[in-house]
């Protein structure tokens, strides 16, 4: 097929998700296009994944599989156009209406071309570089190449016990046991050249940082942040170098992560804010996708947990709560730890040790990391100056926290950031992942699984303290007969 | 409660240019004043103590805090010298020690040796002070000059007692304002590329670079932002937050122009060397142009059928190992051995790609079989054009 199906192998699938989620969202607000522009990419291309790995356990060859997905993705698109037609509330027409610039159309357009020359340059990179980084072609994109190249599901196994098995049935990779979701988005990619295509695979990845882009801003709009914060705020998370190295070479599963657990938080935030069914299926849906991409989302997942405690729990439960997990974890440590068997493997939680299925064995013994995590967040050029900036919003979130009378959506924030920043210290300073940030392999990777939901906590927060927006929320009954109700304008005084 | 004053435009804005400004001058002037002593920009402090000193004449013993001579030798002295690395002159000005013991009838003298003529030693008599202090200007010395190679003490006269020679230091001359600006524009232009690393971080300035960019922005922004709330302090006046953050992203921008500015020059670079080339073509023209078209001819060796390929190297997880299982995907591949499998590991049509240098594995041509310390596993050897491997397939024993 081409290039050609490479553009359908993209296409299809984020105008299906997209379509679907209008649907859904029928209503003109601003943000709403973006929000369902990036989450429609990554629904579209989880359900394509879910799809190739369900048609492969069958053993159907990737070549008929291909074009039954492809139609089957242009019927969805037209059930949905049809579905959108009939809904009658949207008008698929454009205004020619003159728009009247602010002076802030000038800072705004600035930042825009600046995002676009990035991004013009990433994907160039992206290009013509062949694939580049280690993890991409040892693990993520070379499982692609394998079962492109012979069109069919291969499954990965141990190496002892590919050795074991002179029946060539498997083959093996040192990673043979992390999860097959990245691999599958890179093998649609080329599936729709028709063969193995590197840059083919990779194309992917564009839509990933799109989805990323798309769905922050997306979300900051539909919270009620003007067009200028939001895009300020954007363009500070996509002029992170760290951030813009993955789109470039492109081929690792972090980005992909990053942006399953951006647009699940902002999501979850939605949700709690504005009690609102459809953030809250999406909220799950990210969350859950978090788990099937790498190893470490299961991880990540759990971190939603007090998020959500700390939005459904009052003032004088929290403390409760958190003091009488802290008893439990003491405990535990006290009494030499705690072993037991699940369906998925043993589980153990002690002094000596850390161990949860499907995740792997961690050592416990304090590691005095500081210098490291200095280097990778503040010395070098990963993050500009990201975490410079960070540390004062950690402490005005601290702050507001620790006041008796903060929205609930704000403790849930808050309890998202903490926690995640807790378990990277119990990692880099606690267990063997310590030589990761030593040698710098992984901890800036890590860090930033999270740095867009950081970016977006730190947007919530300054929209609502700073632009007068009412921390409960827009007005949840929307109709025609009531004034939509702009960012800026004093809906109701601010509780604070 | 003391109401807030509002400030007027003009003490915003004036205040705001000259945090902006002043911020800028203060961390100039601070950074002249750390560096100016010339280290590490002309050249880093050379201290010489403990193990890198060594008693090469008389008698004596290395400690901990440095070399303790008992006794001269049989030509009227003891030396110590410095264990160094060659050096310019030039960036050094001044030498300072630390000697105790030395007493009336004592010498000491300062020797050095220059690499264009390094059996011609310098000498300069030298003294210390009651805490065994000395130190000496070279700048103006004649013969300080060139490389040095060579450097130490010499003690002569009497010794009536042990003496301890603690340290020999070496400072580096002034920095110069060129100088200064050389370097800042040498960290803030260093250019590294695209790397392995890439992915994991971005190092942005060279290891040890005394003009870190990050650094010296983060400085800036702190900077400005304490003398704004200086000029406007908000115990008196009515304080936005929005004077900060654009120094901050002032910060930022400065930051990300730089790194737009690397970008640029690494898409350059990948044009350069990968734009208009086929898949094939980039694999030629990048890191593995050397070995890809070996690995292409095994491809051609490699028989349809799904056989598996063994790989033993030396680094079976080193990167010509890997690249190799990705190169020859979708075959079957297997790299991590060192040496040759179990025989129950392998069966009749495997292949075996040995990856030189390999010495734990050597190819039997009369036995037709391949030779391990503990093992055998009789192949047929497959001809190959190359000097970077061989290959092999598994055989029915004979």
């Amino acid at each position: 097929m081409g290039w050609w199906g490479v553009v359908l192998a993209n296409g299809l699938p984020w105008l299906a998700g997209a379509l679907w989620l209008r649907i859904l969202w029928t209503e003109s607000r601003p943000g709403v296009w973006p929000a369902i522009l990036g989450y429609g990419y990554l629904l579209g291309f989880l359900a394509v994944a879910v799809v190739l790995r369900a048609t492969a356990a069958l053993g159907l060859p990737f070549d008929v599989v291909v074009p039954i997905l492809m139609v089957g993705l242009a019927i969805a698109i037209g059930i949905g156009l049809r579905r959108l037609a009939s809904v009658g509330k949207v008008s698929l027409s454009f205004s020619w209406k003159p728009i009247r610039l602010s002076w802030g159309a000038i800072p705004a357009g600035i930042l825009l071309i600046w995002m676009l020359v990035r991004f013009l340059d990433l994907v160039l990179e992206l290009w013509w570089l062949p694939l580049f980084p280690w993890d991409a072609w040892t693990t993520w994109l070379l499982r692609a190449c394998v079962w492109a190249e012979l069109g069919q599901w291969v499954p990965f196994i141990s190496a002892s016990q590919w050795l074991a098995d002179p029946s060539a049935q498997a083959q093996t990779i040192a990673a043979w046991n992390y999860p097959t979701t990245v691999s599958l988005f890179g093998l649609w990619g080329t599936l729709g050249f028709g063969g193995w295509s590197e840059a083919a695979a990779k194309m992917p990845w564009i839509g990933c940082a799109l989805a990323l882009a798309l769905g922050f801003y997306g979300q900051a709009r539909l919270w009620g942040a003007s067009g200028l914060t939001a895009l300020v705020f954007l363009w500070l998370l996509v002029t992170l170098p760290l951030l813009d190295s993955h789109l470039a070479l492109a081929g690792y599963a972090d980005i992909w992560l990053a942006t399953s657990v951006l647009l699940a938080f902002a999501a979850l935030l939605h949700w709690i804010r504005e009690g609102d069914w459809r953030q809250g299926s999406l909220a799950i849906l990210c969350v859950l996708s978090c788990s099937v991409i790498k190893l470490e989302g299961i991880v990540w997942m759990l971190l939603f947990i007090p998020a959500v405690l700390g939005a459904r729990l009052s003032g004088r439960w929290f403390p409760t709560i958190l003091a009488a997990a802290g008893l439990a974890v003491g405990v535990v440590w006290m009494s030499g730890g705690l072993e037991l068997n699940s369906p998925w493997g043993p589980v153990e939680l002690g002094p000596q040790a850390i161990q949860l299925p499907l995740i792997g064995r961690f050592e416990l013994a304090y590691h005095d990391n500081w210098a490291a995590l200095w280097r990778n967040l503040f010395l070098y050029d990963n993050w500009h100056l990201y975490f410079y900036g960070l540390i004062p919003m950690l402490a005005w979130g601290l702050w507001r926290f620790l006041r008796s009378h903060i929205a609930p959506w704000e403790r849930a924030g808050f309890m998202f950031v903490s926690s995640a920043l807790f378990a990277l210290y119990i990692l880099f300073f606690w267990t063997g992942a310590y030589r990761w940030a030593e040698d710098a392999t992984s901890v800036a990777r890590l860090f930033m699984h999270f740095v867009p939901s950081f970016t977006f906590w730190a947007l919530v927060l300054w929209s609502t303290a700073h632009a007068r927006i009412d921390p409960e929320g827009p007005d949840r009954k929307e109709d025609a007969s009531t004034p939509r109700t702009e960012p800026g304008d004093r809906v109701r005084p601010s509780p604070n | 409660m003391t109401r807030l004053i509002r400030p007027t435009p003009l003490r915003q804005a004036g205040g705001w240019l000259l945090s902006f400004v002043g911020a800028a001058l203060l961390l100039s002037l601070a950074a002249w004043g750390y560096y100016r002593s010339g280290d590490p920009l002309v050249a880093p402090t050379l201290i010489l103590s403990g193990e890198s000193l060594q008693l090469t004449n008389g008698s004596g013993r290395s400690i901990a805090d440095g070399v303790r001579v008992e006794a001269l030798g049989s030509n009227g002295n003891a030396m110590v010298q410095g264990v160094i690395a060659p050096f310019e002159a030039a960036a050094y000005r001044d030498l300072a020690w630390r000697v105790e013991g030395l007493s009336e009838g004592t010498e000491l003298r300062l020797i050095w040796a220059e690499e264009r003529n390094p059996r011609a030693i310098q000498a300069r008599p030298v003294s210390t002070d009651e805490a065994g202090l000395g130190r000496i200007l070279l700048e103006s010395d004649p013969g300080w000059q060139g490389r040095i190679v060579a450097l130490g003490l010499v003690v002569l006269g009497e010794l009536r007692d042990p003496i301890l020679v603690r340290r020999i230091e070496l400072h580096p001359r002034a920095s110069t304002i060129a100088e200064l600006r050389d370097a800042f524009i040498g960290d803030w232009a260093f250019f590294e590329g695209w790397t392995g690393r890439s992915p994991h971080f971005n190092r942005g300035a060279p290891i040890g670079a005394p003009f870190q960019p990050v650094v010296l922005v983060a400085l800036w922004v702190g900077l400005a932002s304490l003398l704004y709330a200086s000029i406007i302090p908000p115990w008196r006046f009515v304080s936005r937050p929005l004077p900060y953050v654009a120094f901050f992203l002032i910060g930022w921008a400065v930051l990300d122009l730089r790194w737009q500015w690397d970008l640029v020059r690494r898409l350059d670079v990948t044009e350069q060397t990968y734009a208009g080339l086929d898949e094939t073509g980039k694999q030629l023209a990048g890191p593995d142009r050397n070995f890809y078209p070996f690995l292409m001819e095994l491809r051609q060796r490699l028989s349809e059928d799904p056989s598996r390929v063994i790989v033993l190297a030396s680094d079976p997880f080193g990167y010509a190992a890997m690249r190799t299982r990705y190169h020859l995907a979708p075959y079957d591949l297997y790299s991590g051995l060192r040496s040759l499998p179990d025989p129950s590991q392998v069966r009749a049509g495997d292949y075996i790609l040995l990856m030189f240098p390999l010495s734990s594995v050597r190819y039997d041509q009369r036995r037709r079989a391949l030779i391990a310390e503990d093992r055998t596993l009789p192949v047929d050897r497959i001809e190959v054009r190359s000097t970077l491997g061989a290959l092999f397939r598994v055989r029915e024993e004979d």
